[in-house]
């Protein structure tokens, strides 16, 4: 079909030389999907360049210098980059992120995903437990973190009760230097609520008559998930996981609410990058450092979601693949 | 060959197993929510008694009407049903535009633009305030709810037009073909034929933008000044002490700014968990 | 033709029939929610408007509209109201505004700062942290030398000497305290004479021995405590004064915590201490509400023996917390190697950012908060609030005088103030630094990861970066 709309608005034009191609791009109706797209995105573009491009750009400029965030803003090259690679909490915030997310993410993709094909089952009363899976990544910051805070709590939590009296090793959670991030990682898992309900809209989606064809070729529930459902939701897990790895790289929040009586603590085990990114620019009013962090910290991640989306032509599926 | 009794044995084994597991993890789940609801019922002391209480004798339910009379809480609810709802439209409009034309329509560059906008997720809100603050100052736009809510007709929620994006994708193109050899215009494909169909990723995109607008605190601290226009999350913490921390107030307050999008959630997830049923329905070549 | 009829019955038969109620429903919601919002809009702009409206009202000379923004929420911020609303009355040709900016996890700086940074700050801002060295030392807040005459050349002389000392730089008064903390030691009577110990400690030998009667344990975990020196998020720096170690200086200007007496003596008496558990005591402290800045604790609680605290835990915390505590505690001046009374000078100032449109209001208006040629009526309201005053005069209005009278253990706070021995850390650029280091040295040498060489060296680094 696509060539029979190219036939009607233009003779077909031979691909040879590159400025024959670029006169048979000016003359071709790709031109035309050029302008239509740009047309559609123009919104978006707009505010780029109106909200975004400015602050992102002096804030890459300021890493180069010694701001202060109120006075002017003297160059000193490299110094501030140089500084960080002297820095050990640098060092130690940057592995505690990259802890945080390498383990935070495929965890809570296949939590979220497992939680969303459980919720996926015909039972009564499913709206009763998706509500339930739901509202805890709801709460407000501050009393999740704090209830989980006292379940938690190794001088009186009920998890340790439990623990304890399964005769099984109770580690003080927040407040050991080992247990401090994975406790975090469990309030990560807790709040899953919404890649989960995202999840769940794909698995909705997914056709049941591919399912009804494999079950008549005697599939098993795990080729089923590994061959039908896996492929027609990967659109979404694409979605989930750029999502889950931004909050990844970001996350610091529930440290600070938490670990206040001892910041970064116990030890430098909750120090996250982003943590100490703000400590330099609004404890210490050192801007100029934590935009070098900023930038470092961008540019990481950049390459990071550039592997991904390349790697996703391979395992994403969109069903409107042109023949 | 397996008897009717038998099946209906197994259906019921299957049946039982399937709300076990749901069972066992709405408690696992669910047991933190009962943390909560319980210690809003308690008094000061006796959320701090060691070992915990787990069910205080009697319910205090005079925390609720005391903590929400202590500050103008409706007033807060209104000016967060407000924000969400204007951002609501600008995402609506703008995030569905801009997905289409990321998605809809092949021209150049349009994966690497892609990648653009999601990129400028990886760049820490806290990294770029100062200079963002002061050009938001520039435009005159400090003090109320403008850098939050005229950036959302401008696509600014890149999380709004991934989604649409991912879902406008798995849209066969041949429908648009068909609509384009017609002779419809790309504006009326976008209106009349794919948004139509997209109605339950858009619920989705509305849900998560009104519990988005519900709980965002770090936007409306920086840019609003004038407490009466304080949404819930900033008005909330207007109730806690600064010295003490009356633990079932906190849980009180949770558990008020929770309820309403629990409510929301239960009776409109039919609407967007539905899914798109269009994909692949039959529709070949 | 084909394809438009496939897309027409593309959605099969039931769906279709649920999508297009569907449609109709959501049209209606969407219109209804559209109305409201438009509606909501305009009418809360209305009274907002309003309500702005009214304040810079009627008055014939212009009124000059000053901008409060403080941290305090709850009791505290209804106490600021009524000094506010008394201020508009008894200075008619100013009229302030106060604002809650909720400090979850400390982004008021953040906020405080991007308002500066733009030119468009508040008029007065109270400050908790010990930003103050690094605020002046950038040119963020205004110098107050200016305002220093007239009725306001006795000011400095007025308040407490640490007040001053607490809020100089390089010549220049920067802050004026709306309060001061005063730290004393907190003993809990029951607990005390569960272990047998009849009167509280004098010197610190017999602290330390007391102290170490009171830890009880069960099954690994605490049911008494005697004291621990990190409690609440204060660390190092709070018991300076005890050890003469609040401003170790060495020739050169820098600091030289390393090589100093009082703090060598006092790193290793915090060092004492981490033969108890760090994550338990810590674990302990965070679920009784040490969280972004709460702090009902382990002495509140009635869990502990001593406590190192400030007024507010006798005037505030017990009574809402545990009222059965009142009356069976007391207070008494810290045990310290340095002579008593001392205590660490600090407290919460008021500052006036840099681009402040009416500084010179500004400063009248703190002036008065602070009690100055206001003694009657700020002494009636800092008992409320359990405050110590910037300027001793306050503590003699009748008020503040009845109060002390009511609460005995009250008087374990008010001899420090004036005491040779009390201490402001000195402003520096780092100061923000320095404190961050001091917390992290203590932490670091009770859980063992540093001795107390190494502590004070950490110290000593952190404090003595280039800016």
């Amino acid at each position: 079909m696509q060539v029979d709309v190219q036939a009607k608005n233009s003779p077909v034009v031979p691909v040879t030389l590159a400025s024959a191609r670029r006169r048979a791009f000016l003359r071709s109706p790709n031109r035309r999907a050029l302008r239509l797209g740009l047309l559609f995105v123009s919104p978006w573009i707009a505010g780029f360049l109106l909200f975004f491009a400015y602050p992102f750009f002096a804030t890459v400029y300021y890493g180069f210098t010694d701001f202060n965030g109120v006075g002017t803003a003297h160059w000193i090259g490299f110094t501030n980059y140089v500084n960080l690679f002297h820095d050990p909490l640098f060092k130690t915030s940057l592995f505690n992120t990259f802890y945080y997310t390498a383990i935070e993410l495929p965890l809570s993709t296949v939590a979220a995903l497992g939680l969303a094909l459980l919720l996926n089952m015909n039972v009564r009363g499913r709206a009763v437990y998706r509500t339930i899976f739901y509202v805890p990544s709801i709460v407000p910051l501050v009393a999740s973190c704090m209830i989980f805070v006292w379940l938690f709590n190794p001088a009186f939590g009920i998890v340790n009760d439990i623990l304890i009296d399964a005769h099984l090793p109770s580690p003080d959670w927040f407040f050991s230097i080992a247990w401090s991030k994975p406790s975090f990682i469990l309030l990560g898992l807790w709040g899953l609520g919404q890649p989960m309900v995202i999840y769940l809209a794909g698995l909705q989606g997914v056709p049941r008559e591919l399912y009804e064809v494999a079950a008549l070729d005697g599939a098993s529930a795990w080729k089923r998930l590994r061959y039908i459902t896996l492929p027609m939701i990967s659109p979404v897990i694409l979605f989930n996981v750029i999502l889950q790895l931004v909050l990844c790289i970001a996350y610091f929040t529930q440290a600070q609410v938490i670990e206040a009586a001892d910041p970064g603590g116990p030890g430098t085990s909750t120090w996250f990058y982003v943590q100490y990114l703000y400590e330099q620019a609004f404890v210490f009013l050192k801007l100029g450092y934590s935009s070098a962090m900023a930038f470092f910290l961008f540019v990481i991640s950049a390459v990071i979601m550039v592997v991904l989306f390349r790697s996703s032509a391979r395992w994403v599926y969109y069903a409107n693949e042109q023949q | 060959m397996p008897t009717s009794s038998s099946r209906s044995a197994r259906r019921l084994g299957g049946s039982l197993a399937k709300h076990a597991t749901l069972i066992a993890v709405s408690v696992l789940l669910g047991f933190p929510l009962f943390w909560m609801v319980i210690t809003s019922l308690k008094t000061n002391p006796q959320s701090l008694a060691i070992p915990p209480l787990w069910w205080p004798h009697p319910f205090v339910w005079s925390n609720y009407p005391e903590m929400l009379s202590a500050v103008p809480f409706w007033r807060f609810v209104l000016n967060t049903l407000m924000y969400a709802g204007v951002t609501i439209v600008g995402v609506c409009v703008s995030s569905s535009l801009v997905a289409y034309g990321f998605s809809r329509i092949r021209w150049r560059g349009r994966d690497v633009l892609f990648q653009v906008m999601v990129g400028t997720l990886l760049i820490p809100f806290f990294a770029t305030l100062i200079p963002l603050f002061t050009m938001y100052k520039q435009f005159h736009m400090v003090g109320w709810y403008l850098p939050l809510m005229i950036p959302t007709f401008l696509g600014s929620s890149v999380f709004s037009t991934f989604l649409l994006r991912q879902f406008f994708m798995t849209i066969p193109e041949s429908l648009s073909d068909a609509a384009r050899v017609d002779g419809a215009n790309e504006f009326t494909i976008f209106s009349r034929i794919i948004l139509p169909m997209a109605k339950p990723a858009l619920a989705t995109v509305i849900l998560f933008q009104f519990i988005y607008c519900w709980n965002d605190f770090i936007g409306p601290l920086i840019y609003i000044n004038n407490q009466v226009w304080y949404p819930l999350s900033l008005g909330l913490n207007l109730i806690l002490g600064t010295y003490t921390t009356d633990w079932p107030w906190v849980m009180a307050a949770a558990t008020a700014a929770t309820a309403p999008i629990i409510v929301l959630f239960f009776f409109t997830q039919r609407t967007f968990i539905k899914g798109i049923a269009i994909q692949g329905t039959g529709v070949k070549g | 033709m084909k394809d438009q009829e496939r897309h027409e019955s593309y959605t099969p038969g039931r769906t279709s029939r649920r999508h297009s109620r569907f449609l109709g429903w959501n049209r209606r919601l969407a219109v209804a929610l559209a109305a409201v919002t438009v509606v909501g809009t305009v009418s809360l702009g209305a009274a907002g408007g309003s309500a702005a409206g009214a304040a810079s009202s009627t008055a014939s000379s212009p009124v000059i509209n000053l901008t409060w923004w403080t941290m305090w929420s709850g009791a505290t911020l209804q106490l600021l109201n009524t000094m506010v609303t008394q201020f508009n009355k008894t200075h008619p040709g100013i009229h302030v505004t106060e604002t809650n900016i909720p400090s979850s996890a400390t982004t008021s700086t953040a906020k405080l700062l991007s308002t500066i940074a733009a030119g468009d700050p508040p008029d007065i801002f109270t400050e908790w942290w010990p930003e103050i060295g690094s605020f002046a030392a950038d040119g963020d807040i205004v110098n107050m030398n200016q305002f220093l005459t007239g009725q306001y050349a006795g000011l400095e002389k007025w308040e407490y000497p640490v007040a001053v000392q607490a809020a100089s730089y390089k010549g220049g008064l920067y802050a004026l305290p709306m309060s001061l903390n005063s730290w004393a030691l907190y003993y809990n009577t029951p607990v005390l004479a569960e272990f047998g110990i009849k009167s509280p400690p004098k010197t610190l030998a017999q602290f330390d021995a007391d102290q170490a009667k009171m830890w009880t344990f069960s099954s690994g975990r605490i049911v008494t405590m005697g004291f621990y020196p990190d409690t609440d998020g204060n660390g190092f720096q709070f018991y300076t004064t005890f050890f003469g170690a609040t401003n170790c200086f060495n020739a050169a200007g820098k600091y030289d915590f390393e090589s100093c007496p009082g703090a060598q003596a006092e790193m290793k008496w915090i060092a004492s201490f981490d033969k108890y558990p760090y994550a338990q005591v810590m674990a302990l402290q965070t679920a009784l509400g040490y969280v972004a800045g709460g702090q009902t604790d382990i002495f509140t609680n009635g869990k502990s023996g001593f406590e190192l605290s400030g007024p507010w835990v006798g005037a505030e915390n017990v009574p809402v917390s545990n009222p059965d505590l009142e009356g069976h505690f007391g207070v008494e001046a810290f045990p310290g190697i340095v002579p008593k009374p001392s205590t660490l000078g600090q407290g919460n100032f008021n500052i006036i950012p840099k681009g402040s449109a009416h500084p010179a209001q500004a400063f009248e208006f703190i002036s008065w908060l602070a009690g100055y040629h206001n003694e009657s009526f700020v002494g009636s309201i800092d008992p409320k609030g359990g405050w110590v005053p910037a300027g001793p005069t306050v503590t003699k209005a009748p008020a503040y005088q009845a109060w002390l009278k009511q609460n005995s253990w009250l008087s374990g706070f008010l001899p420090q103030m004036s005491s040779p021995y009390t201490q402001a850390p000195l402003l520096t650029p780092t100061q923000a630094q320095l404190f961050t280091a001091e917390n992290t040295a203590t932490a670091n040498v009770l859980q063992k990861i540093m001795t107390p060489e190494q502590a004070l060296k950490y110290i000593d680094q952190q404090a003595n970066a280039s800016s």
